[in-house]
């Protein structure tokens, strides 16, 4: 199961049990002495409410053998925006300056700043950071947000590829036309390099079955299941397979009253097309409580059904 | 009289203009100053303004004007025998060309290194700029045209230099990989496939089976092929189809993969030239042949057409395009200006000057010299194989075969002439592209669309006149043009400089005399050609073509004159100038 | 030797003369290429949108320099964004 995995990606739509479910998952695996770290990328955070701490952009210890980060993109921009600044002083005229910083700072507030700036510090996170942990859950936005982060090293690399090509084109032609062979410096191509190369080293790391598991969990209900079916074949398509889903919040067995068990058959047939629609992926059902999953203790109960699942069903993949 | 004779006259006189009159106009007229910042350290980005050291620069722009015309120019016009001939390159070099030369090249370093045409217009007004345009326009299109013919006539003529030739291109392609790849300088394999090219050459001489020649193809200059023509003719077709077609991706191709080589071994080919030649002269001490004065030459008067018969080495324009072009920009102290500028221009003179000596030095008496140069258009059409055999008889008296010499310089020539012409094509493609820009036409400033119609008008004009042997060998009457438009473009430039000192409050006479002389042969030759030769008038034939180019010249022609008479005939005090100056 | 000197001396004059030529030109190419690669990292700010652009911006401490350089060769007369002013 999933517990072989170093790196798992837990999605799903607003509201399903996303958050929860990847906290109970960490806990498991804390439990099982699996230093774990859990990150949510998800702007609107569950994760501190959830273990009633309030999460910060460092990892803070949330349980035993466990931290958990609250990834604030906005300060992700700041800080690659500072060093950037920095980079120019040493380059730019003095009076140039001012200027230089005033338009960087317009740009880390474009439109696509904070989805690039999340996604740096989530690969920051796997090839750097994650070193100390034996597992790391990612708690990631609702569903089409997941998709554009999982698939941005697939698009940068045709633009980063693109660009370092133009530029190894003209340091050679550079080489071997004005300097007389003697191979040029050049910090551009440097950046775009290493650039190129921690996208690289993500993009392997996720598509690694071995490595990277990857969670969708849904409801019994209508718009989870189409969203789910067309979630994941999104995904197929960039070669992302979801192997396990978590039904979550199903009703149990035995319940009383007209009113529950007409919703039971109701969702009988979701489950039924559930299993219809997802036949190849491994499927934990993990019923509705009682209460919602407000405490630590509660957590825990979710990951023992969870444990248990796992003891009943046979290894997929 | 020795022929040496003719050579020490030109060199001492070169020697003394450079001495005592180029000091003269450097100091007292234009005033060089060691101290201005040129252009090449005040903007100095590394592409274009580049302080170039003086020697560096001065190789640098003598073998960009260096070509073919230096040549051509004075094989014709010796025609009228070799006094005039010799008067005309001599003072001319010392009195306008290097004058012209050399002005260029400090206006337009004064100037920021703005070139020429800019310069029109900031001196004089729009209408100069575009006017301006238009003569280089024609001037490229004549170049482009008449070097065709050349390189076309060379090939069926000597048909031994055609392989020679063509294994350049390869072997610049060659060069230019090899280099790219394994850093180093160009100068080793240059010289590698130059022997090997004149090694072809030594067996291209030898064995009649490689001399491809296509005269002999088609069945002989009588025998008709398709479309009518003869075989001549369609010789001549094909080969400036063939011409047109190597320019197209001359034209088009990254500088370092083809033209960069290929002008390497064309520099060497000038140096062994100049050297086979001269040193021949020396060893084999040949006897001037020709006459002084050719009293036989009555059918057209030396008198004006000598004068735009030979430019380029006695005066031309062109050089101004490159002095004010890029040398300007290059430029590390003004005071090397007269180094590079008039020096230059000296340089030509001696190219020239060979040109001279080899072609009266040919023949064994003056009877066969007239014989060969029996009228006019005779000159015009066999003058440059003359040169040739001329050339290759002064290169015997250092030890090399008559006909291996014969089929190297006409290599030598035909590589000046193709560097020429493909410059050319560069040259109006840019201006096409220009004009392109100034009148809204977008399509024009496409390269492809520009080289297209530069290939195309080009090709068009060398095959349309028709020569003695048919369509496709008239191209050399086109001669005469090519003279005119450069010495035009040669007269606007001086009347550019003269402005400029008038305005400075100096003594421009010595532009002014120039740019007055050169105006009024133009004027009268292209008055005499128009109205006479081709109009029709007194009996001879009508020429539309190049009635309608001829006058298109001469309208040009007077409009500078009216020009210049405007500007320098105002009372006005010094005004609208650089305070530096 | 001097005469060996003054003959090697010549001949590197010679090889500079004859090279001097085209480095212009092979120099502009090169100018060329990288005035389009400023435009590809900046074109976000000039209405192109490009979808790399916040990774572009590490780039700029290394190609600010010749910003003002590079706008005027474009055929901008003025600074195209109103952060830099550069002139």
């Amino acid at each position: 199961m999933i517990g072989d995995r170093k790196i798992v990606f837990v999605g799903g739509k607003g509201g399903v049990g996303k958050s929860t479910s990847a906290a109970a998952l960490a806990i498991s695996h804390a439990q099982n002495d699996h230093k774990t770290l859990l990150v949510s990328t998800d702007p609107a955070h569950n994760v501190g409410d959830i273990f009633h701490k309030s999460l910060k952009n460092q990892a803070l210890e949330v349980y035993p053998g466990m931290d958990a980060i609250e990834i604030d993109p906005e300060i992700e921009s700041r800080k690659y925006i500072q060093t950037v600044k920095e980079n120019i002083q040493g380059v730019v005229s003095s009076h140039m300056q001012d200027e230089v910083n005033r338009q960087i700072d317009a740009a880390s507030s474009s439109p696509g700043a904070e989805e690039a700036a999340l996604f740096d510090r989530i690969v920051s996170i796997i090839l750097d950071e994650g070193r100390h942990y034996d597992t790391i859950i990612f708690d990631t936005a609702p569903t089409g947000h997941t998709i554009r982060l999982l698939t941005l090293p697939e698009l940068m690399s045709v633009w980063i590829d693109g660009m370092l090509e133009r530029r190894k084109k003209r340091n050679d032609t550079y080489t071997q036309l004005l300097n007389d062979g003697e191979p040029i410096d050049d910090p551009i191509y440097k950046v775009l390099q290493r650039r190129k190369e921690r996208f690289s080293a993500v993009r392997e790391i996720i598509l690694n079955k071995d490595m990277t598991g990857f969670i969708f969990v849904l409801n019994p209900e209508r718009l989870p299941i189409i969203e789910t079916a067309n979630a994941l074949r999104l995904l197929d398509r960039h070669d992302i397979r979801v192997n396990t889903l978590f039904i979550n919040k199903f009703l149990a067995e035995n319940i009383d009253g007209e009113f529950l068990k007409k919703r039971k058959s109701n969702e009988q047939e979701y489950i039924s097309k559930i299993e219809q629609e997802f036949p190849t992926q491994q499927k934990f059902y993990i019923p509705l409580f009682e209460t919602d999953i407000n405490s630590v203790k509660l957590l825990e109960d979710f990951a023992e059904h969870i444990k248990r699942k796992f003891a009943t069903q046979s290894k997929y993949e | 009289m020795s022929a040496i004779w003719l050579a020490v006259f030109g060199t001492i006189v070169f020697i003394l203009g450079y001495r005592y009159y180029s000091k003269f106009v450097a100091e007292k007229i234009y005033r060089l100053d060691p101290n201005f910042v040129t252009p090449a350290h005040e903007f100095n980005d590394g592409v274009d303004f580049v302080p170039t050291k003086k020697h560096v620069l001065w190789g640098h722009h003598f073998t960009s004007v260096a070509g073919a015309a230096p040549i051509v120019g004075p094989a014709i016009a010796v025609y009228w025998g070799w006094g005039p001939a010799l008067l005309w390159v001599v003072l001319g070099t010392v009195f306008a060309a290097g004058v012209h030369d050399f002005g260029t090249l400090v206006l337009s370093v004064r100037n920021k290194g703005q070139s020429v045409g800019t310069l029109a217009d900031k001196l004089i007004g729009k209408k100069a700029k575009l006017l301006f345009l238009f003569i280089i326009l024609i001037l490229v299109l004549m170049v482009n045209a008449v070097f065709a013919w050349v390189i076309s006539n060379l090939f069926i003529k000597f048909p031994a230099s055609v392989i020679p030739v063509f294994i350049e291109i390869p072997l610049a392609i060659w060069i230019g990989y090899a280099v790219y790849r394994k850093k180093g300088s160009m100068l080793l394999p240059s010289i590698v496939s130059l022997i090997i090219m004149y090694g072809s050459a030594v067996l291209t001489s030898k064995i009649p089976a490689l001399q491809i020649d296509l005269v002999s193809y088609f069945g002989g200059a009588e025998a008709t092929t398709l479309f009518g023509l003869s075989g001549v003719s369609m010789a001549f077709f094909v080969w400036i189809v063939i011409l047109m077609v190597y320019c197209y991706f001359a034209s088009t191709l990254p500088v370092w993969k083809l033209l960069q080589p290929r002008d390497y071994i064309n520099s060497h080919q000038l140096v062994i030239g100049l050297g086979i030649m001269y040193l021949g002269l020396v060893f084999l001490n040949p006897d001037v042949t020709a006459p002084m004065m050719n009293p036989d030459a009555t059918d057209k008067s030396w008198l004006p057409l000598m004068f735009i018969t030979i430019a380029c080495g006695a005066i031309s324009g062109f050089h101004g395009l490159v002095s004010s072009g890029t040398s300007s920009k290059q430029l590390d102290k003004e005071t090397d200006a007269r180094f590079v500028g008039y020096f230059g221009a000296v340089g030509e003179g001696f190219l020239a000057l060979i040109s001279i000596i080899a072609c009266v030095t040919l023949f064994a008496n003056a009877g066969d010299f007239k014989a060969a140069y029996s009228s006019f258009a005779a000159a015009n059409s066999g003058g440059l194989g003359n040169f040739i055999s001329g050339g290759a008889q002064l290169a015997t008296g250092i030890g090399i075969p008559a006909d291996i010499a014969a089929t190297i310089i006409a290599i030598i020539v035909v590589s000046f002439a193709a560097t020429t012409l493909d410059s050319s094509v560069r040259l109006m493609r840019y201006i096409i592209a220009e004009l392109g820009a100034e009148y809204k036409l977008p399509t024009l400033q496409k390269a492809h669309i520009a080289t297209t119609v530069a290939v195309v008008t080009s090709a068009a004009l060398v095959l349309l006149p028709k020569g003695p042997n048919g369509f496709g060998s008239g191209g050399y009457v086109l001669w005469p043009l090519f003279g005119t438009s450069n010495q035009l473009l040669a007269a606007i430039s001086l009347m550019l400089i003269s402005v400029w000192l008038k305005r400075l409050g100096r003594n421009y006479l010595v532009t002014l005399i120039p740019m007055l002389f050169l105006l009024v042969m133009t004027v009268w030759a292209m008055v005499q050609q128009v109205i006479f030769d081709w109009a029709g008038v007194g009996g001879t034939d009508t020429n539309l073509l190049l009635f309608i180019l001829g006058s298109i010249i001469l309208i040009f022609a007077v409009w500078i004159v009216l020009i210049a008479f405007k500007e320098l005939s105002n009372k006005d005090t010094p005004h609208n100038i650089d305070s530096k100056m | 030797m001097k005469g060996i000197e003054a003959l090697k001396r010549m001949l590197q004059l010679y090889d500079e003369i004859l090279s001097v030529n085209h480095r212009t030109e092979i120099a502009r190419e090169l100018r060329n290429e990288d005035d389009l690669f400023l435009l590809l990292c900046l074109s976000e700010t000039l209405g192109l949108p490009n979808p790399a652009f916040y990774y572009t911006l590490e780039l700029y401490p290394y190609m600010l320099e010749k910003f003002h350089d590079w706008h005027l060769r474009m055929g901008m007369e003025k600074s195209p964004l109103t952060g830099i002013r550069c002139c």
